[in-house]
C-alpha cells in the first residue's frame, strides 16, 4: 500500500508533496487534515526556506509505521545529535523563523530544541549589552535602573 | 521588544516580535545564574524573570527531571562542607546512574547543614538559625530571628528548633513553620511553639506564632510536605510517637495517633508518601531480611491506617548484602530513596567502623513498592577539581 501523500504551500505558492505520518507531527496540520482531506494546505505565513527546514525535521523525527519492531528509524542518541547538529548549521535570524514556526505549526519537539539553542545562544553571552546586540533588543533602562537592579538584593522566591 | 526583524526583504513570519510565552520558554531554559545576570537586558526581560509566573515555571521545568543533591561533609568540626547536584534531567525510570557535575557549594552555608528539600529550596540550619536556598536562582537568604518567643527567651535546656518549608496551594505562596520546643518542669513535659513565616516579596515578613490548642510536642527528623500539609512525627507527652498535621493555607495544627502494632523506632521509621497519601515505613530489617512494612493512613478524619508488607525478591538480596540504610523520601513515581550508612557497629569491639570503600563510591537504591524491585543507582563525579 502506497503512502498517503499531502500538499503544503508555502507563503511564496511553493507546493511540497510530504508523507502524512511525516506532516501529522504538526497537531495543526494533523488537525487540518482530517478537517479538510484530500486539499492542498496553504501555510501563508510560512516561507519555502523555512517549511523547507521544518519538514527536513519532521523526516528525520517521523515514526515508522510499518509494521517492523523497531518503530522508530533512528537511536533516540543518534536523533539528539542530529538535532544539536540542525540547529546549529542555521543562523540566528532563521533559527527564530524556525522557532516561531514551530510553535505556528505546533510541534512541541521542534519547538524544544530551537528554544533551547536559542538559550543555549543567550547563556553564552558575556553581559546585557551583548545579548541586545544579538538579538535587537533595545535597552530602555536608564544607567540609574541599572545600578538598582544591580544592587537589589531579592529574597530567593 | 525581544526581536527586531533585520531583514526586511526577507520576512517570513507576519509576526516579528516573538510571543510573550515564547520568549518565556527561552528563559526558562537559561540556567538560573544567567537569568539573575540577565535582568538588566530589558524591562520586559526584568518583569519576565522577576514573574511569579516565572518563578513556578522556574519550578515546574526544574521539577520534571530527577536531580539528585550531594551533601558532603568532611573532616572535623567545623566541617567543610560540599554540596553537589546533577544538572541534566536524567530518564530516572530506567537510569543506572547520576552524574554529579555541579557544585552549589557557597562560603555562607559554613556551619549549617542541610534540613530539607522542598522543591528547588533547601533549608539549611544551625541551632536557631535558618537558611533558606534557592538552588534555581543559587541564592541564600538568612531568615530573621523569632522575636516574642517565651521558649527562647526563657532559660531552658536543650532547646529545639525544627524548620519546614511548604506550599499553600491556595494563595500559591511559600512557607517556613518552626516549632520550637524544650523539656518541661516535670520529667517527661514539653513545651512547644509554632511560628510562621513567609517567603517572597520584599524580605520585610517577620515570624508570625501560630496559637493552637494542640498538646505540646517533641518534633522528631522525619517530615513530608503533600497535599498543602506539613507533616512531621514527634514524641507526645507520654513519649508516644504522634503525627503532626500543619494545613499550610488555614494553619491549622492537628495531631494524630500513630499506629498501635507499629514498632516504632525513630531512626527506621521514615514517613514517606505513598500513592498521594501520607505513609509510615518501617525497614529496621530491610538490609539484613528485605523485608518493610507500611502503614498508609487511609482516612485522616477517622485515623485510619492500612498495613503493607513487602519482601524483597531473593534473587536480589546480594544487593544489600546486610548494608545499613537510610531511606531519604521517594521519587516522583513513588520509589523509594534508600541511601546506604557507610558506618557499621562492631559489637565485639562496641566501635563504630567507617566503611574505607564506600566513603569513596557512592551509590543509592531505588525501591519500587509496586513491582517490589530494588534497583542500585551510582553517582558518578563529573567536576574538576575535585580533591576527595
Amino acid at each position: 500500500m502506497s503512502k498517503k501523500m499531502i500538499v503544503l504551500k508555502s507563503s511564496e505558492g511553493v507546493s511540497f508533496v510530504v508523507e502524512e505520518a511525516v506532516a501529522r507531527q504538526s497537531k495543526i496540520i494533523s488537525f487540518l487534515v482530517e478537517e479538510f482531506p484530500d486539499r492542498e494546505l496553504p501555510l501563508t505565513n510560512m516561507t519555502s526556506e523555512i517549511l523547507r527546514k521544518t519538514i527536513e525535521y519532521c523526516k528525520k523525527h517521523v515514526v515508522e509505521d510499518d509494521g517492523g519492531g523497531d518503530s522508530s528509524s533512528s537511536s533516540s542518541g543518534d536523533l539528539k545529535e542530529w538535532d544539536v547538529k540542525f540547529v546549529a548549521e542555521i543562523d540566528q535570524p532563521r533559527l527564530m523563523d524556525l522557532l516561531m514556526a514551530a510553535n505556528y505549526l505546533d510541534i512541541p519537539s521542534l519547538l524544544d530544541v530551537t528554544c533551547q539553542k536559542v538559550a543555549d545562544t543567550i547563556a553564552a553571552c558575556n553581559d546585557e549589552k551583548e545579548i541586545r546586540a544579538t538579538f535587537n533588543i533595545e535597552n530602555d533602562f536608564t544607567e540609574e535602573e541599572v545600578e538598582a537592579i544591580r544592587m537589589e538584593n531579592q529574597y530567593p522566591i | 521588544m525581544f526581536l527586531r526583524e533585520r531583514r526586511k526583504e526577507r520576512d517570513i513570519c507576519k509576526s516579528h516580535e516573538l510571543p510573550f510565552e515564547l520568549v518565556i520558554e527561552i528563559l526558562t531554559r537559561l540556567p538560573a545564574k544567567s537569568l539573575m545576570r540577565f535582568k538588566s537586558v530589558s524591562k520586559l526581560w526584568l518583569s519576565l524573570i522577576c514573574s511569579q509566573y516565572f518563578t513556578d515555571r522556574c519550578l515546574k521545568v526544574s521539577s520534571s527531571s530527577l536531580r539528585i543533591y550531594m551533601w558532603l561533609s568532611f573532616g572535623k568540626r567545623p566541617f567543610k562542607n560540599v554540596l553537589l547536584s546533577s544538572s541534566s534531567p536524567s530518564d530516572h525510570t530506567t537510569m543506572s546512574s547520576f552524574v554529579v557535575d555541579q557544585d552549589l557549594t557557597i562560603a555562607a552555608m559554613e556551619g549549617y547543614s542541610v534540613s530539607q528539600v522542598f522543591r528547588s529550596l533547601m533549608c539549611f540550619i544551625n541551632g536557631p538559625s535558618a537558611k533558606i536556598y534557592n538552588t534555581a536562582t543559587r541564592q541564600l537568604v538568612l531568615l530573621p530571628h523569632i522575636e516574642g518567643s517565651n521558649i527562647i527567651a526563657e532559660d531552658h535546656k536543650d532547646k529545639n528548633f525544627m524548620y519546614h518549608i511548604g506550599h499553600d496551594p491556595v494563595h500559591d505562596q511559600y512557607k517556613v513553620l518552626c516549632t520550637v520546643s524544650t523539656h518541661g518542669e516535670g520529667r517527661w513535659t514539653y513545651l512547644s511553639e509554632h511560628w510562621v513565616l513567609l517567603l517572597g516579596g520584599d524580605g520585610s515578613s517577620r515570624w508570625r506564632q501560630i496559637s493552637s490548642p494542640c498538646q505540646p510536642h517533641h518534633p522528631l527528623s522525619q517530615r513530608l510536605s503533600i497535599n498543602g500539609r506539613i507533616y512531621y512525627l514527634a514524641w507526645d507527652r507520654f513519649l508516644h510517637p504522634v503525627l503532626v498535621s500543619f494545613d499550610i493555607h488555614s494553619e491549622e495544627i492537628s495531631i494524630f495517633q500513630t499506629p498501635e502494632d507499629i514498632s516504632f523506632y525513630h531512626l527506621t521509621t521514615a514517613l514517606i508518601e505513598y500513592g498521594g497519601r501520607v505513609a509510615l515505613l518501617n525497614h529496621i530489617v530491610f538490609g539484613e531480611r528485605g523485608e518493610m512494612e507500611l502503614w498508609v493512613m487511609d482516612d485522616p478524619e477517622k485515623i485510619m491506617w492500612s498495613r503493607k508488607s513487602f519482601v524483597l525478591h531473593p534473587s536480589q538480596m546480594h544487593l544489600l548484602n546486610g548494608i545499613r540504610l537510610r531511606v531519604q523520601g521517594t521519587t516522583r513515581n513513588g520509589e523509594v530513596i534508600l541511601v546506604p550508612q557507610n558506618t557499621c557497629h562492631d559489637p565485639t569491639t562496641c566501635q563504630t567502623i567507617v566503611q574505607p570503600q564506600s566513603s569513596t563510591l557512592f551509590h543509592i537504591f531505588l525501591y519500587n513498592l509496586q513491582n517490589n524491585h530494588l534497583r542500585k543507582v551510582e553517582i558518578k563525579k563529573n567536576i574538576q577539581p575535585l580533591s576527595y
